[in-house]
């Protein structure tokens, strides 16, 4: 096939579509386990395709299968995604001017997507592009994790619940390692399960958050 | 209910991501804030981890996810795809419920 004009928003789609795959494995992972936490179908593909983001959505599935209050799931997100902040921060400058289409764009901002722009030189286009390929990968996998759930129904005896805490694994194989964030994360893990019997379900996390704030950014 | 909680999260994903490139020609988060913030994802990640592991609402707790999350993180560390190291847990998850 011939590529007559060329196509920027085209080549960023093809960049993304490696991180597709990864997104449709946690999509799976995310529509098998909705069911089980009181996430009817409709509202699980409403969620992958507004929230768009698997730490958010994990979250709230650990959060309610938990019991845990909204107040502390939504520090747990805001603490999980403030990074949206800085990547917004560093690619606002390439977005469109027009205030409807920075909006739509500014909601395509994924780790992959927004990594591939800016080593990108056109940033807009392969932003929109790979951030397209990774929800289109992350709603096919709502959607078939939603399929596959209901086929196999108890999820619990399959221990399909394991998703989450690998899901959230898999995210600290991404940073940079170093004995300071080694020490720290095994602190902080060490911390909730310390406070967990003395506190209301989501405090400790909120703890966690405040002390990791409080010492952050000391290195 | 879950309307409310899923609403809200879904909200607070989109003000994230729009808040900057919106308000971006007047205002800019501050470089030091935006580090503060970036340190917090590691600590925040792994309490979760803890947390879903070893706790059960205010009990602490172990059970069969425990060592079938240690098999998937074994797969991570091999550099194979999230999935496989899902499947890979879920497998020795059940294993064991069943045993």
């Amino acid at each position: 096939m011939t590529v007559t004009h060329p196509s920027p928003v085209r080549d960023g789609f093809r960049l993304g579509l490696p991180f597709a795959l990864g997104t449709l494995g946690a999509g799976i992972a995310f529509g098998a386990l909705a069911p089980g936490v009181g996430i009817a179908w409709p509202a699980a593909i409403g969620f992958s395709l507004v929230a768009y983001s698997g730490t958010a959505q994990f979250a709230t599935i650990s959060s309610l299968g938990a019991g845990g209050s909204l107040a502390a799931l939504l520090v747990t997100v805001l603490a999980l995604n403030a990074r949206y902040l800085a990547f917004g921060g560093s690619v606002a400058s390439s977005l469109s001017r027009n205030r409807l289409a920075r909006l739509v764009e500014a909601q395509l901002i994924v780790d992959a997507s927004w990594a591939l722009a800016l080593r990108a030189r056109d940033r807009r286009a392969v932003l929109v592009g790979a951030g397209l390929a990774s929800l289109l990968g992350w709603l096919a996998g709502t959607i078939l994790g939603l399929t596959l759930g209901a086929a196999i129904g108890d999820g619990h005896a399959l221990g399909i619940d394991v998703a989450v805490p690998v899901f959230f694994v898999s995210l600290l194989f991404e940073g940079r390692a170093s004995v300071r964030v080694a020490v720290r994360a095994v602190s902080a893990g060490a911390l909730v399960v310390l406070l967990a019997p003395f506190l209301p379900v989501g405090v400790p996390l909120l703890v966690v958050f405040v002390v990791a704030l409080a010492t952050a950014g000391a290195a | 209910m879950i309307w409310v909680t899923l609403a809200s999260v879904s909200a607070l994903c989109l003000l994230l991501r729009a808040a900057v490139p919106i308000l971006s020609q007047r205002w800019a988060v501050p470089a030091a804030v935006e580090r503060r913030l970036e340190g917090v994802f590691v600590p925040v990640i792994a309490a979760l981890v803890a947390q879903e592991l070893f706790t059960d609402g205010r009990h602490l707790a172990l059970d069969a996810r425990t060592p079938g999350a240690v098999a998937g993180c074994t797969v991570l560390l091999l550099r194979r795809p999230l999935l496989v190291a899902i499947v890979v847990a879920a497998v020795v998850t059940a294993g064991l419920r069943r045993l």
